[in-house]
């Protein structure tokens, strides 16, 4: 009886040593912390534009207007021989490099353009007739990649011509840019 | 005959109060067992060098700097001008600056940050490699590193604050 009340105790003993074994562990804690702040892409412009008529005439006009990311140049009036050109500007106003991803023109129905990398020359055509010739001048290195603080200038010249030029005729043309955020190879 | 019976009783009670003494009536002699127990430190500190870069090879657009706080128990980073596929890569040291072995038992990433809501999709990735498991002899040091990706849900002009905890265990037989 005392032998068995002996090893009863010495189990209850073992049993409290191995569930006091299993959780008695001391912790410590270290801690990274990291504040990432991302930076912006964005991009404006600014245009300036003429015409060839001089101070003599106001028959045709064209105008710059910008609002928000979008850039729209009207021309009123025009006719043959009237010329137009501008300076427009791509700012990169925001923190991170921008890298031209793409483009995307849309033009009046009815409306083509040939354009040539090489001589910078743009002919618009109205039903295949020759409506306007010019040149469209940028720097396609300089655009590709745009970093933060620096301008982009594209430059054009266009001059309204016929057979092509249709009278008492309105067309809207857009031009849009697709950026990305430069980021380092992989 | 009476007398006999009366005399008889002096004589037991003589023996009751000899086997009652004798059950009492033992010298006592106490032995004490005096001992101390000290206790060891578990404790895990960072040390430097932090050494810090990124994925810009040609460029410096990203910016960052870290430093390990005056107790040694923190590192703090900050990133700026992020931007997504912007990386930068963190290599620290942990050392053991207790008395018994310690050994790495959980890293802990705060996904709450780097996947804000509404979506699953994270924005920024947080990977800690050479840690988890790790056991530290006292005095011994180990080198770790913490990535931190930022990637393409990333929102701009946002500031995130990641945190990665450590969590050390005293090591046992």
């Amino acid at each position: 009886m005392k032998s068995k009340m002996v090893g009863l105790f010495a189990l209850v003993m073992i049993a409290l040593t191995v569930a006091g074994f299993a959780y008695a562990h001391w912790s410590e804690t270290l801690v990274l912390s990291g504040t990432v702040k991302t930076g912006k892409l964005d991009l404006a412009w600014s245009c300036k534009c003429w015409d060839n008529e001089g101070e003599l005439k106001d028959v045709g006009k064209i105008s710059c207007n910008i609002e928000d990311d979008t850039l729209t140049i009207t021309v009123e009036n025009a006719y043959p021989c009237y010329e137009v050109g501008g300076t427009i500007d791509i700012k990169n106003v925001g923190t991170v490099p921008a890298v031209l991803k793409g483009y995307k023109i849309t033009l009046p129905e009815d409306v083509t353009y040939e354009y040539n990398p090489y001589t910078r020359e743009i002919i618009l055509k109205y039903n295949g007739e020759v409506m306007a010739e010019g040149s469209i001048i940028f720097d396609p290195k300089a655009i590709a990649q745009i970093d933060p603080e620096e301008i982009v200038c594209i430059d054009f010249d266009i001059h309204f011509t016929n057979p092509g030029l249709p009278e008492n005729w309105s067309g809207t043309f857009t031009i849009t840019l697709y950026f990305e955020n430069w980021s380092p190879p992989a | 005959m009476l007398n006999k019976k009366f005399g008889a009783i002096p004589i037991l009670l003589i023996f009751a109060l000899a086997i009652t003494g004798f059950a009492y009536a033992h010298w006592a002699k106490t032995l004490f067992i005096g001992g101390t127990v000290e206790t060891g430190t578990l404790e895990c500190k960072f040390v430097p060098p932090l050494v810090m870069d990124d994925n810009e090879i040609d460029k410096n657009v990203g910016g960052h700097s870290g430093y390990i706080s005056a107790d040694g128990k923190s590192i703090i980073i900050t990133i700026t001008n992020a931007y997504p596929g912007y990386e930068v890569y963190t290599v620290f040291k942990v050392k053991n600056t207790g008395s018994v072995p310690a050994i790495i038992t959980d890293v802990i990433i705060d996904e709450d940050a780097t996947t804000p809501p509404p979506d699953d999709i994270p924005d920024l990735e947080v990977s800690l490699v050479d840690l988890l498991g790790m056991q530290l002899e006292p005095g011994a040091t180990t080198c770790a590193q913490v990535d931190i990706a930022i990637e393409q849900p990333a929102a701009e002009m946002e500031t995130y604050q990641v945190s990665v905890t450590i969590v050390a265990q005293n090591w046992s037989p």
